[in-house]
């Protein structure tokens, strides 16, 4: 019996000794984690072209990028909404770019005109077509305010001024960060144009008397190639006839700017081209010989139904975003954040932030209309749980470019000075020593006194009142 | 069809144990094989309880993604015997491992003489010598990538099996997995064969045997639109790379619109004393066949919707046949315990027995890959520039090296010790080279 327990024991000795040497060895395998931070360090970028990094080298940091001239104050795209932008101080009026039937270039961001015009009212039956099934003339036709002042979102900023404001065009916006206005007939307030044989229309402008001197860049969005064929094309000759693009820097217009305000508008970086679209991206590239900033926006759509976002917001797929990026040309990502009222998906945690800066490219996120969203990302808040340096923003698209301004001209500086903001700006840590750069220091500046009253000075903007 | 099956089942059941009605009714219990059986008298009706447990541990070195390393209960399984009315037996596995209640073989045997026998279950298709391989009997832990992966696995059907010195055969018809949705619409079903030509001489210690297997599946409907269950049949296959505890699918290849399924498969297995060698090649032949006419409606309405069929065609494309591979080949030396032996019921090698140590060594290939387009962000395009779809099929790929010991303590318990490397190419994750050493304590009664 004894010599039996014995064998038994023998049996057993073999396998549980091999499984128990494999105890210890099992207890500490922690040598890498599924978290996105951990996998994020371990995504191969691709490097940048000289030219890449030279024109991120002279792309300013820190600014605030007039999202739509605004969507809170004033109709979006519309006239009134990037004059109040530029006078608010924003670096760069965004606009959406669509084309027309006849090859215009006008602001519009959704796919169809049914939101923001009076098309249903113009043209029954056709209000979900996109732009380009109309005319420039016909679109001019429609009332682009009027729906602002009836939107449940929007009615608390409604003003008469805004009944009737028309579509703008691209040189439109241009006209208005140089300090114009578009020259309207006294009586009924409609534009002045004039059509030639062909049935090409002209617009006029004249010197905006309510201007303050602020010179903005412009950001313009390019779509779906397949929407808008050559819309690349198109917008590079546009911007080469406003004297806003040229292959060498010295043949572009000089637009005269005022020290101590905003005057991107005549500095090489006056233009920044953006999509979302990878083949617009592509033929960014190709079209424009002398490389200008580019931003490639990012928005997310899980499940990637149409293959034109991102399919995950895992390090896999953000690398795999930036890296096109990368190879085709772009120096700025520009991913969107999370929070109200827009409560898109959080494309900028702080690991997507450090992947991309760590491929040398700029941030710009979209969009900020809380003072909380712009503390968030800022670094203000990451700083204290995460260590100095976490401002994962180099651009900021904006609904508020007031709030945005007084972001950095009052509250920084004000937690700077009670000890509480330890916001670096990226230029300094990438770049100390980038040449005159006017938004570098832009926390540094003198507090501006009082806040921009947006009210009074729409009110002083606005004149166009249907008579 | 698995009504059909199931109803064939129960007539077998209960036609078998009608004839064992003649057996006295009183149950007498014994010990054969150190085994608890249970018999009537006449040994008309006979029957035995068994149990099989594994208990592994793995250590995973990783690469990019975290495995956990650690111990599990890989099998636990309950299975009764039973062999009734002269010719038939019968044969019921559950596995509750992992904590879930999972079907194995369920199945009623006639046997016909000495060189055929007649299954109605649910069992493995017969279809590569490693696939219908039992779990127990291994010789690595796990079996290679490239059968886990496009081998075929147990299904309801019902087949027959010819053995004679120089042939083997088996074919037969099969419907879906025991345990696939029952409410996506049509069921799949199969035709699976496997034929071999042997020569192993009776008494001695050589012999081989060559030959192919072959599979036809349609797949399975995968739900309902607007009425009908025909407009996207899903076909995939996975593997977790030889892996005991960590069960991430690094190769894992979804063919949407799969119509029809072939596998074909060539095999071969030699033996000379202490030695074995064994390979296989498979390979997987996926047409797909989309509804268009589902897929057009679907897409009308939409703002930027195709006006006509003709430029949706144009824009998607047809979907071309998928084609995977894999191929392994093992070696197997005993170092100790005698020589291998060869079973000609199965066409498989046995397993050693008490006192034998093993080593053995496997080099695996397994293709999950069949692309002709540009990879971005989790599918195909033609091309970036114009964003134009491309239907390729991405399951990634890998080539492995596997190195095993085992030692086999008793007949029924058995020590397994495993090393193995595989690099691994894939669009899915960034993992390039993974290590893993994994045990197992096996026993079974």
């Amino acid at each position: 019996m004894k010599r039996q327990h014995l064998k038994l024991s023998k049996l057993f000795f073999v396998p549980m000794f091999c499984l128990g040497m494999l105890l210890p060895v099992t207890s500490c395998t922690k040598d890498v984690d599924n978290s996105p931070e951990s996998l994020s360090t371990e995504i191969n970028l691709l490097p940048l072209s000289k030219t890449q990094i030279d024109v991120i080298n002279n792309t300013p940091r820190n600014i605030i990028i007039a999202h739509r001239g605004s969507t809170f104050w004033a109709p979006e795209e519309t006239e009134a909404a990037m004059r109040w932008a530029r006078n608010a101080g924003a670096d760069y009026l965004e606009v959406d770019l669509q084309l027309t039937k006849d090859n215009v270039l006008i602001a519009l961001h959704d796919d169809n005109l049914s939101r923001t015009t009076d098309i249903a009212l113009k043209f029954p039956g056709k209000e979900d077509l996109p732009a380009n099934n109309f005319t420039y003339k016909e679109l001019l036709t429609l009332d682009a305010g009027s729906w602002f002042n009836n939107d449940p979102a929007t009615a608390a900023q409604a003003r008469a001024s805004f009944v009737g404001l028309d579509i703008l065009t691209f040189e439109d916006v241009i006209m208005i960060a140089e300090g114009y206005r578009i020259k309207r007939d006294e009586e009924d307030g409609k534009r002045i144009t004039t059509e030639d044989a062909a049935g090409k229309i002209t617009s006029y402008y004249e010197i905006d008397p309510e201007d303050n001197g602020n010179r903005p860049g412009v950001y313009p969005e390019t779509k779906e190639p397949w929407q808008f064929p050559n819309i690349e094309q198109i917008l590079k000759d546009e911007l080469v006839r406003l004297g806003w693009y040229a292959d060498n820097i010295s043949d572009m217009k000089n637009i005269p700017v005022t020290e101590g305000l905003v005057g991107i508008a005549n500095t090489p970086s006056r233009i920044i081209v953006q999509t979302f679209s990878r083949p617009s991206l592509i033929n960014l590239n190709k079209i424009f010989t002398r490389k200008i900033p580019t931003c490639f926006l990012l928005w997310l759509d899980k499940g990637n139904a149409s293959g034109g976002s991102m399919s995950n917001d895992d390090p896999i797929s953000y690398g795999a975003w930036i890296n096109f990026g990368i190879e085709h040309g772009a120096t700025i990502m520009g991913p969107s954040i999370s929070g109200k009222p827009n409560n898109y998906a959080n494309l900028l945690e702080p690991w997507m932030g450090d992947l991309i800066h760590r491929s040398g490219m700029n941030v710009h996120g979209y969009s900020f209309d809380t003072d909380a969203q712009m503390r968030e990302y800022s670094g203000v808040w990451y700083n204290s749980e995460l260590g100095i340096g976490r401002n994962l923003v180099d651009g900021w698209f904006t609904n508020k470019a007031d709030m945005s301004v007084s972001f950095f001209a009052n509250d920084l500086q004000t937690l700077f000075d009670a000890g509480e903001n330890h916001f670096q700006s990226n230029a300094l840590m990438t770049n100390p020593k980038m040449p005159n750069n006017i938004q570098e220091f832009k926390y540094d500046k003198e507090p501006v006194p009082g806040y921009f009253n947006s009210r009074e000075a729409l009110t002083k903007l606005g004149y166009y009142i249907t008579k | 069809m698995k009504k059909y099956i199931l109803l064939a089942i129960a007539v077998m059941s209960v036609g078998g144990y009608t004839f064992a009605q003649d057996a006295k009714e009183e149950m007498t219990s014994f010990m054969e094989d150190g085994l608890v059986k249970w018999s009537s008298e006449d040994k008309g009706v006979s029957f035995r309880v068994g149990a099989r447990v594994g208990v592994d541990g793995a250590y995973y070195i990783d690469d990019v993604t975290d495995r956990g390393s650690g111990f599990g209960l890989t099998e636990a399984r309950l299975r009764v015997y039973s062999s009734f009315a002269e010719n038939f037996d019968a044969k019921f596995d559950i596995d509750f491992a992992r904590n879930k209640v999972a079907i194995k073989d369920m199945y009623v045997r006639y046997h016909l003489g000495q060189s055929g026998m007649f299954y109605v279950g649910n069992f493995s298709e017969p279809f590569s010598a490693s696939s219908i391989q039992s779990s127990a009997d291994n010789s690595l832990m796990f079996k290679s990538s490239t059968v886990s992966a496009l081998g075929t696995g147990r299904a309801l059907g019902v087949s027959y099996r010819y053995y004679a010195d120089k042939f083997w055969g088996e074919a037969g018809m099969f419907s879906e997995k025991i345990s696939s949705n029952e409410s996506l619409g049509d069921k799949g079903w199969s035709f699976s064969t496997r034929m071999l030509f042997r020569y192993t001489p009776c008494g001695e210690d050589y012999g081989f045997h060559v030959g192919g297997s072959f599979n036809f599946r349609h797949a399975n409907a995968s739900g309902y639109e607007t009425g009908k269950d025909d407009h996207n049949r899903v076909f995939n296959v996975n593997s977790s790379l030889e892996s005991s505890i960590d069960k991430t699918h690094f190769l894992d290849a979804t063919v949407f619109n799969a119509d029809k399924v072939m596998r074909y498969g060539a095999e071969a297995i030699g033996f000379w004393r202490n030695l074995y060698v064994q390979g296989e090649y498979i390979g997987s032949n996926v047409s797909r066949n989309k509804d268009w006419e589902t897929l057009f409606k679907r897409q009308l309405g939409g703002l930027w919707d195709y006006d006509t069929m003709e430029a949706f065609k144009s824009w998607f494309g047809d979907d071309r046949d998928i084609n995977f591979n894999g191929y392994y080949a093992e070696l197997g030396w005993l170092i100790k315990g005698g020589n291998y032996s060869y079973n000609s019921t199965s066409a498989l090698m046995n397993r050693p027995g008490k006192g034998a140590f093993e080593m053995l060594v496997r080099y695996n290939h397994t293709d999950l890959d069949d692309v002709d387009g540009v990879w971005f962000d989790g599918r195909f395009y033609e091309d970036q520039a114009s964003g134009k779809p491309n239907n390729s099929v991405s399951g990634g790929k890998v080539n492995s090296c596997t190195v095993g010991l085992n030692y086999y303590v008793t007949n029924n318990l058995i020590v397994k010790l495993n090393y193995n490397y595989q690099r691994l190419t894939s669009y899915s994750y960034l993992d390039k080279n993974l290590n893993s050493v994994m045990c197992r304590l096996f026993f079974e009664f």
